[in-house]
């Protein structure tokens, strides 16, 4: 049996395919380990760009905007609206920004007499600086 | 050259032959085309052989055997020097090849899937119609048996590898190769014996 199989040497490959094989093989460009760690790397955040675009992604699918800004009405609580309350809602609005504009031009008025005040003072104080200094340099150059 | 002989100089010349071979090997891995066709064609009956007689069809093995040697070629940096032979490795990455080869393809060896293989041993023995049916008979019962039989029973008896060497390349004990090639006979003998008598 042992010889039989040792007759299985003689089995060789085409010389065409030899040929063929051997040209294509040694013409394909031969990768070295740089540039196998940089194709991994690539992999890699090629990986991680598709993983963060898909969780940006559901992460506003999920109404996730609505949660980080409040101001910002989820699709889900949009759909869950009533109309006629809103209606509603946005009469009572129209009065509610009235007295809140009075009550702001009431507190801001005296707010901006002080200001003011403040702005005349430091104006003077500066016309008093600029006459002191003009003084000074009249007495150094005279 | 006698059995003898052939036993006592073979480590000799193998000795001699994997020098040269570590210089081709450094060139090869520094990005010579010449040394690595050198070992191309010093390797490829050897892998061709060695799948050859793993997958039935010649197509099939043209493309595997490509595949081996592009893969080498690409990943020579890969390669490290062990003490054992480049051949190793490139059994290795046959074996490898042959493996992802059955489990893509899905397929299972039958005995009569492996007709196609008859023209060429028929081309080798043109003088002897006995020997070329035995050695396609043989080739059948080969494919028949596990990988790792077929595996030691190539590598030993076609292609000359020591025990030491194939327990290098299946990641085994010689004592574990040696075992397999012994059952490995035992079944390719007992498979011989029982298609002769039905035939």
């Amino acid at each position: 049996m042992e010889q039989l199989l040792t007759k299985l040497k003689t089995i060789e490959p085409k010389q065409e395919f030899k040929a063929r094989s051997r040209m294509l093989v040694l013409s394909a460009p031969q990768t070295s380990l740089g540039s196998k760690i940089f194709r991994q790397f690539l992999g890699t955040v090629q990986f991680s760009a598709a993983f963060g675009l898909a969780a940006i992604f559901l992460f506003i699918m999920l109404n996730g905007s609505s949660m980080l800004n409040p101001g910002i009405p989820s699709a889900g609580a949009l759909s869950s609206l009533d109309p006629e309350q809103l209606t509603e809602e946005a009469n009572n609005l129209d009065i509610q920004i009235r007295l809140s504009q009075a009550e702001y031009y009431d507190s801001s008025a005296v707010k901006i007499e002080v200001a003011l005040k403040e702005t005349s003072d430091e104006l003077r104080n500066s016309k008093n600086r600029e006459e002191k200094l003009n003084q000074l340099l009249n007495e150094l150059t005279l | 050259m006698t059995r003898d002989s052939y036993e006592i100089y073979y480590p000799v010349i193998r000795s001699i032959m994997l020098e040269g071979e570590k210089t081709h090997i450094k060139q090869a891995k520094r990005g010579s085309k010449e040394a690595f066709g050198l070992l191309y064609d010093y390797y490829l009956p050897k892998i061709y052989r060695f799948v050859f007689l793993k997958v039935s069809n010649q197509a099939e093995t043209e493309d595997l055997v490509h595949e081996v040697f592009l893969s080498a070629w690409q990943n020579m940096y890969n390669y490290r020097d062990e003490g054992y032979p480049f051949s190793s490795w490139l059994y290795q990455i046959a074996k490898n090849a042959v493996i992802d080869f059955y489990r893509t393809s899905k397929k299972h060896l039958q005995i009569e899937n492996v007709d196609e293989e008859l023209v060429k041993i028929n081309a080798l023995y043109p003088e002897n119609l006995d020997t070329q049916l035995e050695l396609e008979k043989l080739k059948k019962i080969i494919q028949l048996l596990k990988p790792d039989y077929q595996d030691v029973l190539i590598m030993k008896f076609v292609e000359d590898l020591s025990h030491q060497e194939i327990a290098a390349t299946l990641n085994k004990s010689e004592g574990a190769v040696r075992l397999i090639q012994h059952r490995a006979l035992k079944e390719l003998k007992s498979l011989y014996g029982t298609t002769t008598h039905e035939a």
